[in-house]
């Protein structure tokens, strides 16, 4: 190819897309590049939900930036990704997790947002339909679901319209260094001069990093989710399993939600359901228990849908560190920043990410915190060279 | 309370079709000692080919009904559990098979699985295909071979292939009125050359041959269907001929009208799916039929040990490979059980595959041409209804391959989730975003293959991962 671009980002889902287009509206020469087709990766397989609730007590104020930045985007692109604030419900079924949900709508109020716990009848007034055998909720009526494939379009398209340029089935398979300073991205066709490259690639950012010298904490893990045939409206929001005292989620984690194409999504992953790993090249089917676990859930908080046919089941391997939370900002020679570490919520972070890593590159003042994320708190790992 | 029954079943051999190639599957395992269930989608087991309808049929139709019924008669009688009505929605290697019956769910533990879940028609999108009426030649088939209705009274014919003439003399046999039939290919020339080497096929060719030729001054070759007319109902057809660089030649079309029946399609589609969710290797030839399934060509072997394919899943041959393939691969799969068995004799399946093959190299339906027949606004994915214009704007802005397509137009995530619409997308996206439409790739199959209650799912994937235990799930 031999095309000089000043910076190239490496992997073109949400945060990816967000990273150029902050980058092309600071009036960088921007390349974006996939492996594949844009966001089809963790984006495509994400539920997109932007919530505050039981969240990160950490990155609270980084996460409220972000929902504003969202709601923003929604009036910029005028409703291009189908932005619903449709409110989330964190859904208790063991008297131990009211507390713990009190502890999460305490601090959030204190912050400003006004998450709620309510009774079995004001649960019932939100999500008529769920009438399985819960004892409360909390609420938090401000969390928000999008579309991710429009979002991923959305912002790539105006990426492109700032100038960026994007490559689709570009994989990068190595980042060029001359000295102590990045050059450039070596892809099949070629290789894209550079003075600077991104690496916004989920759970392939260790793997590409690693030849480098770089050791980043960055695992796949495997994310499941199943979707029924498009339904009539019957879950209005985000339903999900509340945070409990013993860490993480009292039997598992689950989100059930409707998208706006009437299928109902939902996922269940009980304790114990941790899954083998394995690698993002290589994608498998769903787990069986996983199946189970996730068809018993939505029949039992959702009564009414345990005969609704299912259409659809798909795996993805999300990139996961050690404290949840991710890896933005430089590593390396000169010139190498990483935005990547999802956890799985990627969706809701990936202004910050865009944010934290463009102001560093234009060395502007960065509208967030970006401490929380810095590479650094993994030293010795992250080897300066 | 409501519950689901779950059933689950432990054999040395379950075969998944119930056509010519499982049929056929089903017999050879069985004599090689293995015991054998074999689920079929259908209410009577044959498959399209050997289709057994309520009333036996008399005439042309009753000879291959008859050939068939003793085929499955045999199977019966050799001790092969034959399940009819059997959906499949879920197959994992260990080897595990999850279906079900109506509201009953049905798991399958066998050592061996062959693999003979047949093909579909494949239709190419074009203004108006989805006007009531136009159906697909299949589609039409199983009308007049099952029930015996006449998809209409005046009927034109359109595609690509010897399956036309198959399709042609059934319709006519049934009394209707064949106006036209357009066939892609140049001329009758090549069907000719082929058959000519294959003097073995001749008493069958001329079987067909007799009955269309009656039909053969309203053959057209080398025309395709560009267009189908009507209101609320198809009523007439253009059609055109092909160009040399395979571009419509409007100029000299021919506008036919009062018609109320046009059956197009473009071959088949191997039916992949349990194959794809077992991780089976797949191989993409437009000519085999688009996917199809890797497997050694004496004993079906898949990339998955334990896993037998046989039949139009391998790659469109039609029946006569599929019984042939169906046996190797049965006699293999016994084998691999535990059986003592012979090795599968290759040379009946070789000798089909050799007709087959040149048969698949006259008749090349024109996919460049396919793929320019959509306007702005025809309709790609009729479950989500997205048009051609929506899918070249998403090419245009980088969706690059199928999946960027689907989640960016939502085309092929409906209820269908690719099978029907995913080969007219290709073709399309091979003209309006010159990917080569091999590549360009599609809906990968995934649980389910079919759509599945979820309490049904949750009683079967329930009994699958319990240890041996209770029949009866509570559910809710």
């Amino acid at each position: 190819m031999g095309v000089s671009a000043h910076i190239v980002v490496v992997g073109a889902g949400i945060v990816g897309a967000a990273t150029a287009l902050a980058l092309a509206e600071r009036g960088f020469a921007v390349t974006l590049l996939d492996r594949a087709a844009p966001g089809s990766a963790v984006s495509g397989a994400s539920l997109a939900c932007l919530g505050t609730h039981q969240n990160s007590e950490v990155e609270l104020p980084q996460l409220i930036w972000a929902t504003r930045r969202w709601a923003e985007w929604d009036q910029r692109f005028t409703g291009a990704f189908h932005y619903r604030r449709c409110g989330q419900i964190r859904f208790i079924d063991h008297a131990a997790d009211i507390s713990t949900a009190e502890h999460w709508i305490a601090l959030e109020r204190a912050a400003g947002l006004s998450a709620q716990l309510l009774n079995l009848d004001e649960v019932r007034r939100i999500e008529p339909a769920l009438t399985g055998p819960i004892l409360a909720a909390s609420w938090s009526p401000d969390d928000a679901l999008v579309n991710p494939f429009l979002s991923v379009r959305t912002l790539l398209r105006a990426a492109v319209e700032a100038g960026a340029r994007f490559l689709g089935h570009q994989p990068a398979q190595r980042i060029d260094c001359q000295g102590d300073r990045v050059t450039g991205v070596t892809t099949p066709d070629g290789r894209i001069d550079a003075n600077t490259v991104v690496v916004t690639g989920g759970p392939w950012t260790a793997g590409l990093l690693a030849p480098m010298g770089i050791e980043l904490p960055i695992v796949p893990r495997k994310a499941q989710c199943l979707a029924t045939v498009a339904q009539p409206p019957t879950i209005r929001g985000v339903v999900g399993a509340s945070k409990s005292e013993q860490g993480g989620v009292h039997g598992g984690y689950t989100q059930i939600q409707q998208s706006e194409a009437g299928q109902i999504l939902f996922n269940t992953v009980l304790a114990g359901g941790e899954s083998a790993p394995g690698s993002p090249d290589r994608v498998p089917q769903v787990d069986l228990p996983f199946v189970v676990d996730s068809a018993t859930t939505l029949m039992r908080l959702f009564p009414g849908l345990r005969h609704v046919d299912l259409l659809r089941s798909w795996v993805r391997y999300e990139a996961v560190t050690p404290d949840d939370r991710f890896i933005i900002g430089p590593v390396g020679p000169t010139g190498l920043y990483v935005g990547a570490g999802d956890n799985g919520t990627g969706f809701l972070r990936a202004p910050v990410i865009a944010e934290i890593i463009a102001s560093a590159i234009a060395g502007t003042r960065c509208a967030v915190d970006p401490s929380p994320y810095d590479p650094a708190r993994f030293a010795p790992k992250v080897a300066l060279q | 309370m409501t519950t689901v029954s779950a059933e689950r079943i432990t054999c040395d051999v379950c075969v998944v079709g119930g056509g010519p190639a499982g049929l056929s599957a089903a017999l050879a395992a069985r004599r090689a000692g293995a015991s054998v269930e074999l689920l079929d989608l259908f209410e009577r087991p044959g498959g399209q080919y050997f289709m057994q309808p309520a009333h036996p049929p008399t005439g042309a139709a009753a000879r291959q009904v008859a050939e068939g019924r003793a085929l499955i008669e045999h199977v019966l009688a050799s001790g092969v559990l034959i399940r009819s009505g059997v959906e499949v929605f879920g197959a994992y290697d260990e080897p595990l098979i999850l279906a079900r019956r109506g509201d009953a769910a049905l798991v399958v533990k066998p050592r061996a699985v062959v693999l003979a879940t047949g093909a579909h028609d494949r239709p190419a999108p074009f203004p108006g295909w989805t006007l009531p009426g136009v159906m697909t030649p299949g589609a039409a088939q199983r009308l007049v071979k099952l029930h015996g209705t006449r998809p209409g009274s005046r009927v034109v014919l359109a595609g690509c292939g010897p399956f036309l003439l198959v399709v042609a003399a059934q319709l006519r046999a049934a009394g209707c009125d064949v106006v036209r039939v357009v066939e892609t290919s140049p001329s009758p020339l090549a069907l000719a050359a082929a058959l000519a080497r294959f003097p073995r096929h001749w008493p069958e060719a001329a079987r067909i041959m007799l009955a269309v030729v009656p039909l053969l001054p309203r053959f057209r070759f080398g025309r395709i269907v560009t267009r189908a007319a009507g209101e609320t109902h198809v009523t007439g057809a253009i059609i055109a001929r092909i160009g040399r660089d395979g571009r419509v030649l409007t100029e000299g079309a021919e506008e036919l009208d009062g018609i109320d029946a046009l059956l197009v399609g473009y071959g088949f589609r191997p039916s992949v799916e349990l194959a794809t969710m077992l991780g089976c290797a797949l191989a993409h030839d437009w000519d085999a039929g688009g996917a199809y399934v890797v497997a050694d060509r004496v004993s079906g072997a898949t990339s998955v040990p334990g896993i037998f394919a046989a039949g139009e899943i391998t790659g469109i041959a039609g029946a006569r490979p599929a019984l042939a393939a169906g046996e190797c691969a049965g006699i293999a799969a016994a084998g691999f059980a535990g059986k003592a068995t012979p090795s599968p004799d290759g040379g009946r399946l070789k000798q089909a595959m050799d007709f087959a093959l040149a048969l698949r190299r006259a008749f090349r339906p024109p996919y460049g041409t396919l793929g320019r027949l959509p306007q702005d606004d025809t309709l790609l994915c009729r479950c989500e209804e997205v048009r051609a214009s929506e899918v070249r704007a998403a090419l245009d802005e980088g969706a690059g391959d199928a999946h960027g397509v689907k989640m960016w137009t939502r085309a092929g995530m409906g209820p269908c989730q690719g099978r029907i619409c995913g080969f007219g997308i290709s073709v399309y996206a091979g003209c309006a975003g010159s990917a080569d439409p091999a590549v360009f790739g599609a809906n990968a199959a995934r649980l389910p293959a079919r759509p599945v209650p979820v309490d049904v799912l949750a009683a079967a994937v329930g009994m699958a991962t319990r240890e041996e235990g209770a029949q009866i799930i509570p559910t809710g």
